[in-house]
């Protein structure tokens, strides 16, 4: 009697573990495929669950049950095994919207956000481009401590993909910049056009002021060569 | 005026490089041409003084009309690398002794640039990124 226990459990335990890894792995498809729309295609299923579970529950089922013959079953049969995969695909949509939000909260970026506030005498490099790119470069091989700060989501996981730690967010937005721990950082290196007087505005509130101008560089470095080739 | 100049030195393109080139070269004073396409920028040259001539500077009649076989150098410093590496292939076929100075503001064409006939190329971000550690790695 014990031993037709222990087996009875042993197939209700590996049921229940076979559906939820199908449930599992249903709601893994489904967010890959449905990412952007699974809020339409699950109404759309659900719609379709609840007629074809009407029909199931109140005239089918109870036709095939008290009237019909065992062999007359099979269309119920087919309705029942529509009704589970129904089931499960609901559970599963609901799944992926479970896993969505997850990513939608983003844990990677609060925790960048905490570990930039952590971060002593670094620098700050508002924008990526190539003047950030080259600059990063030379912050690595000197273990100099930064934080990149940009405001676009694509360029944020491309940095993270490269292994460069960053934070999302606007730099023209003081709180960014405190995010990104401005108070204890050692300069702050804005290296886009966009917002430029925003920044610099924010940058002199808090007291660290250090700008430079690519272009302006560039031509003075040019001017220098033609001097030095005109004397040569 | 260009006509006359010998010596001299050319700059194409009269952004924010250019300008810088200019006020470099005119505290040294050495007697510049720029050229420019921006009728804007032409005018203001104009009031400043400064040897300008209207055109792109890609164009061998408008090099050419610089003083382009009389220039010492010639620094090309407009916003499209392409027509940079186009107006330093011009001006080493018209004059091949000039110096050349051009910037990139794509790295990857430095060498093509330098390939092409110029001496001396400038890439604006790298020259930033090379001062900005340059201070930042100050006294550590």
């Amino acid at each position: 009697m014990k031993e037709n226990g222990d087996e009875t459990f042993n197939v209700m335990a590996l049921t229940l573990i076979i559906a939820a890894l199908v449930l599992i792995a249903s709601a893994v498809v489904i967010w890959i495929v449905t990412k952007d729309l699974y809020t339409d295609a699950y109404f759309i299923l659900e719609a379709f669950f609840d007629a074809q579970n009407t029909a199931t529950s109140y005239s089918l089922a109870e036709w095939a049950f008290t009237v019909a013959p065992i062999q007359d079953l099979l269309p119920l049969l087919a309705v029942v095994i529509v009704d589970s995969l129904s089931r499960i695909l609901i559970v599963s949509f609901i799944l992926a919207a479970v896993i969505d939000l997850l990513e939608y909260a983003n844990f990677e970026e609060a925790i960048n956000e905490l570990r930039a506030r952590a971060l002593r005498g670094h620098i700050i490099l508002c924008g990526y481009n190539e003047m950030t790119e080259s600059l990063i470069k030379k912050a690595k091989s000197t273990k100099m401590r930064y934080v990149v700060v940009n405001p676009d989501r694509n360029v944020a996981q491309s940095l993270g993909e490269k292994r460069i730690f960053n934070i999302l967010g606007d730099y023209s937005d003081t709180d960014v910049l405190k995010k990104a721990g401005i108070e204890n950082a050692r300069a702050v290196i804005f290296a886009s056009d966009n917002s430029m007087d925003n920044v610099r505005r924010n940058v002199y509130n808090i007291g660290i002021n250090m700008a430079v101008i690519p272009e302006q560089l560039a031509g003075l470095e040019m001017g220098e060569f033609l001097i030095k080739a005109r004397g040569a | 005026m260009a006509e006359e100049l010998k010596d001299h030195v050319i700059v194409c393109g009269y952004g924010l490089v250019g300008e810088n080139i200019v006020d470099t070269l005119l505290q040294h004073r050495v007697k510049v041409v720029v050229i420019e396409m921006d009728g804007k920028k032409v005018e203001l040259l104009k009031e400043r003084g400064i040897n300008v001539i209207q055109g792109d500077a890609t164009f061998t009649k408008v090099l050419k009309s610089a003083g382009i076989e009389r220039a010492r150098a010639i620094a090309i410093a407009m916003d499209d690398d392409a027509k940079n590496l186009f107006a330093v292939i011009t001006a080493r076929s018209i004059n091949s002794k000039i110096v050349i100075a051009t910037r990139a503001n794509d790295e990857m064409l430095k060498d093509k640039l330098k390939e092409a006939g110029a001496g001396f190329v400038a890439t604006p971000n790298k020259s930033a990124s090379n001062e900005l550690f340059k201070e930042l790695t100050k006294g550590i």
